[in-house]
């Protein structure tokens, strides 16, 4: 069964996409949720990643446990002397690291090591460790790594269970030691670890986790883990040139078999499958960069994103702008008359797998919030909208699933309320009506210039059980501007109804709208007789 | 001239602000507000417009607004079920008892009989090795693991035996070893662990009179395959002396068994550890307990035994890990018989069931928040009445199952129906289980939904 993860005001929340029950998830002790940072989300492992609105990075097993992603790694090193037993004659250094196991006693993660201790060399004693350091995180055991006598490579020497004990004595010699040297090198933590930095995004592609720090300095540079481990962080890549932009790489685009690191002024792809070949080249420049990083949606391997002056589209073809043809006004920069062009970096998208459309919500000219949202028909390729809801203000949206693990389309609110698209019942929120308002093409029958006369309307719908649909006509009269004529109410439990004759204009376009609680509203098309009256 | 427009597919095409408004297509529009296209002829069809649907709310409100969800298609419904074993071989109505309350328990008998009482007590020589042997069971993933009691014991090998919530299987059985005299296969399955994702089994190899024997074996659950840990226990050049092991405990990093010797012999309480797959010898940490171990538990950092006093009054010791010194922390007023059992670790506070052979009240619960000083947390048999008798018999196992803390108690006999299971939940002890045939093993079943 599939379940949710949702952040609400400084609340995480475990979500049955049944019931809507949602749980509220303890949080680990000095870790808080950010109400102005959105949490960003990457699932490996079975692990859910969250950073960004965490203090520090954190993940969430399926039962809803949240864990500090990686321990904080010991700041000093054990004090190291020869015990009081006997049995090693040699010199050694010690490191040491934090652990969590799971209930089987399997490694969930380890932190980084610990500085080396100094070298110490005893003489048929054993080795006694003193000042073990303790954990604030909660912890299974404190891990020690040891060299062989006078050697460079650390092995895995003991565990010290709990967090409590800061010393011990051990006489175990060298070849009981691991037969291979640990991999201190791996346990390298990232961004996010210490709080004042965050991994201000993530993403998983090829079993690993990849993030990118909102330090100014590393913006520009991806972090990413050892295959199929949350908690190591040894790698990391550049999209040269940096420093070039304040925000750096502002999304990620997992495509099967590229990484898109998306800036504001292009796109760089990451391609390979480990860390022998993993690199970086520049596709896009100029146009095609990312404004918004939560717009990025990637749709059976074709990513689509807020430019700066559109919706652009990355697949096997290439990188195109995919709103210039029929929507450009939407996304112009300058002179918008739709939306509020300096809340695109606010923008967020979402695949509405019902409709097959990359949707993108924005805020409407004037206003500071995203109440608006258009859809791109990923079937038709056509654009539709820009829709509302009287409801409520969406504050973030994304693909859900359902208890069966299928698709649904989920809308959270400003209200702390997370939403369902796509329902059957025509309202939205509990009783709020759905705003159907559409304005068509003027027809003019090949001749603008000429005054027609537009006889009877004929509409054909979907027979619905009940309601209205209001059809208005826009007249261009023979000068001046449109006017609006009076509504004509189209029944729709008849399916075909013959209207008023709608008069003489040189052009007309119909406004179709329907407000109504409950009633939906399906408009097959219309057909208009007319005939010409004069030329001027 | 006349003519008639024809616009099939209102606003199909989407809406169009780049075009001339002279050019635009009779089914392209410049608004098209909560309409969409509809792949479903029944409800419209891609071609004609549609009122969008609605958007109604999943949850009620959370505590603000909602900045980011993800949905994941993982399993998050587990099961799980407390299940204690019981021995009932002459009704066979009653396998085990189970409970996803802890409070409500139900007989079954799918899973199959854990290996009864009597595996544990027939022979004559070396009953205390087998009879406080700690039994346990082990969750591994979605299955339980346990011995079973479909064997003859000294003719076949003891089988392992699991059960995944419906099917009742045998999991694998243990073949006699290199100690074994003439062949003969292993008594019982004395103790179960599971740790670093593979399965460590105990067990008690034959014969009895005399040096007690014993091998600890590995399991890995993905292979089926069983191998030997470090070396075997016996008299035998090359094994490890001081009794069988009974009781096992990953600690530190290592593996730790108790060990009893069955009271033959001249001999004192042994704990010995080893490095999995490293070590090919058991190494002796202590020799000199003043009881055999029956059971094996981590505190905060040090390692705690709790013990048989067939040697002595020792009920409980503690081995420091900063020094290797072992010592008593808690003791009997009596000695033989008396054990120190069960030791488990809940809401860092360390527990074990204590049956004293001494006095009225026998069977009581002490606890210890350091493990130093130790007070009696709850006197059973001041508490609670039993339909037979005044004296309880021994603590068995304890458990801690949706965060509340279990304890169980043998019956006297497998047909006996004097055992018992007692909860402390939200600091309130309750007897769950009255008077009921309970072998003792507690075990929690994760079963996904």
């Amino acid at each position: 069964m599939a379940f949710l993860v949702a952040q609400g005001g400084s609340t995480l929340y475990k979500i049955d996409p049944t019931t809507g029950v949602a749980t509220a998830l303890t949080l680990p002790t000095g870790i808080t949720l950010s109400t102005t940072r959105k949490p960003r989300f990457a699932v490996l492992n079975q692990w859910v990643v969250m950073t960004n609105s965490p203090t520090r990075n954190i993940v969430i097993d399926p039962e809803g446990v949240v864990r500090p992603m990686v321990p904080r790694a010991p700041v000093s090193p054990p004090l190291v002397a020869g015990g009081s037993g006997t049995g090693l004659t040699g010199s050694w250094k010690v490191k040491q690291s934090f652990v969590v196991f799971d209930t089987a006693g399997n490694l969930l993660m380890e932190s980084a090591l610990s500085p080396s201790s100094a070298a110490v060399a005893i003489v048929n004693k054993d080795l006694a460790i003193t000042q073990a350091a303790l954990s604030d995180d909660s912890i299974s055991a404190r891990r020690f790594y040891r060299n062989t006598d006078g050697g460079t490579d650390f092995f895995h020497w003991l565990d010290l269970d709990g967090n409590t004990l800061t010393s011990f004595q051990s006489n175990l010699a060298d070849a009981a030691l691991s037969l291979l040297p640990g991999q201190p090198d791996i346990l390298v933590a990232p961004p996010g670890t210490l709080p004042g930095t965050r991994l201000k995004n993530i993403v998983s592609w090829k079993n690993r986790v990849w993030g990118v720090s909102d330090d100014p300095a590393e913006v520009d540079t991806v972090y990413y883990t050892e295959d199929g481990k949350v908690y190591a962080w040894p790698n990391s890549l550049t999209a040269y040139p940096i420093g070039a932009d304040v925000r750096g790489i502002v999304g990620f685009a997992p495509r099967k078999d590229s990484l898109g690191l998306l800036k504001r002024n292009g796109l760089w792809q990451i391609t390979g499958t480990s860390n022998s070949n993993f690199s970086v080249v520049q596709l896009v420049s100029g146009r095609g960069g990312c404004e918004a990083a939560d717009s990025v949606v990637v749709i059976n391997d074709r990513a689509f994103w807020l430019g700066n002056d559109g919706v652009y589209e990355w697949s096997s073809d290439g990188v195109k702008n995919i709103s210039d043809e029929h929507v450009k006004p939407w996304f112009q920069p300058k002179d918008n008359t739709y939306f509020n062009t300096a809340r695109f970096q606010y923008a967020f998208g979402k695949f509405n797998a019902a409709r097959n459309c990359y949707e993108l919500h924005l805020a409407a000219l004037g206003s500071n919030v995203e109440d608006r949202w258009v859809s791109f028909n990923l079937t038709t390729r056509k654009w539709y909208g820009p829709h509302k809801t009287a409801a409520f203000t969406p504050s973030h949206a994304a693909q859900g699933l359902d208890a069966d693990g299928l698709p649904t389309t989920l809308i959270g609110g400003t209200d702390g309320v997370l939403y369902q698209a796509n329902q059957a019942t025509f309202h939205d929120g509990t009783v709020t009506a759905i705003d159907f308002d559409c304005y068509g093409p003027k027809h003019h029958g090949n001749a603008p210039d000429i005054l027609h006369t537009f006889l009877q309307l004929s509409v054909n719908s979907k027979i619905q059980g009940a309601g209205t649909l209001s059809v208005t006509p826009l007249l261009t009269p023979v000068s001046g501007a449109e006017t609006t004529g009076a509504a004509i109410s189209h029944d729709q439990t008849l399916g075909h109804e013959v209207l008023r004759r709608i008069g003489d204009a040189r052009m007309v376009r119909f406004r179709v709208q329907q407000n109504t609680v409950n009633q939906g509203a399906v408009l097959y098309g219309y057909e208009l007789p007319y005939f010409e009256v004069s030329r001027r | 001239m006349g003519g008639k427009v024809d616009v099939y597919g209102f606003g199909g095409d989407g809406v169009n602000l780049v075009k001339d408004p002279l050019e635009l297509a009779d089914g392209e529009a410049t608004q098209l507000q909560n309409a969409e296209l509809v792949p479903d002829e029944a409800l419209g069809g891609e071609g004609s417009l549609s009122k969008r649907g609605g958007i109604q709310g999943l949850t009620s409100a959370l505590a603000g607004a909602i900045y980011g969800m993800v949905a994941l298609p993982l399993q998050t419904t587990y099961t799980r079920t407390l299940y204690v074993a019981c021995g009932d071989l002459a009704t066979g109505t009653r396998t085990w008892k189970k409970t996803t309350t802890g409070a409500a328990w139900t007989d079954v008998t799918t899973p199959l009989l854990f290996a009864i009482d009597d595996n544990y007590t027939l022979f004559s020589a070396g009953n205390a090795a087998l009879e406080y042997s700690q039994r346990r069971p082990i969750s591994y993933k979605s299955q339980i693991i346990y011995p079973g009691n479909a064997y003859v014991q000294g003719t076949a090998n003891p089988p392992l035996v699991s059960f995944d919530g419906t099917d009742a299987l045998t999991y694998t059985a243990i073949p006699a070893g290199p100690n074994s005299t003439t062949g003969a296969p292993p008594a019982v399955i004395s103790d179960m662990l599971v740790a670093n994702g593979v399965i460590y089994v105990a067990v008690i190899d034959p014969a009895y009179a005399g040096t007690m024997k014993g091998r600890v074996l590995v399991l890995d659950p993905r292979t089926g395959i069983l191998q030997q840990v470090a070396n075997a226990f016996g008299g035998n050049t090359g094994e490890q002396t001081g009794g069988a092991p009974v009781c096992l405990a990953w600690f530190n990093g290592q593996l730790w068994a108790g060990l009893h010797n069955g009271n033959d012999g001249v001999s004192t309480g042994r704990v010995v550890r080893c490095y999995p797959g490293v070590d090919t010898t058991w190494t002796a940490d202590t020799a000199t307990l003043g009881g055999f171990p029956m059971c094996l538990m981590g505190f905060k950092g040090n390692l705690y035994v709790g013990m048989n006093g067939n040697l002595g009054t020792a009920g409980v010791a503690k081995r420091s890990t900063a020094s290797g010194v072992w010592a008593n922390v808690d003791t009997f007023a009596g000695g033989a018989d008396s054990i120190g059992a069960a030791l488990i670790v809940y809401n860092d506070t360390l527990y074990y069931g204590k049956y004293d052979n001494a006095g009225l009240h026998k069977c009581v619960i002490r606890k210890s928040t350091d493990g130093a000083s130790w007070s009696t947390e709850l006197d059973i048999e001041a508490t609670y009445t039993k339909t037979a008798g005044t004296n309880w018999f021994e603590p068995k196992d304890s458990i801690v199952y949706n965060s509340d803390l279990y304890f169980s108690f043998r019956a006297s006999d497998h047909d006996n129906a004097d055992g018992q299971v007692l909860r402390l939940s939200g600091g309130v002890w309750t007897r769950v289980v009255s008077d009921a045939n309970v072998h003792g093993p507690l075990v929690v079943l994760v079963e996904r939904s």
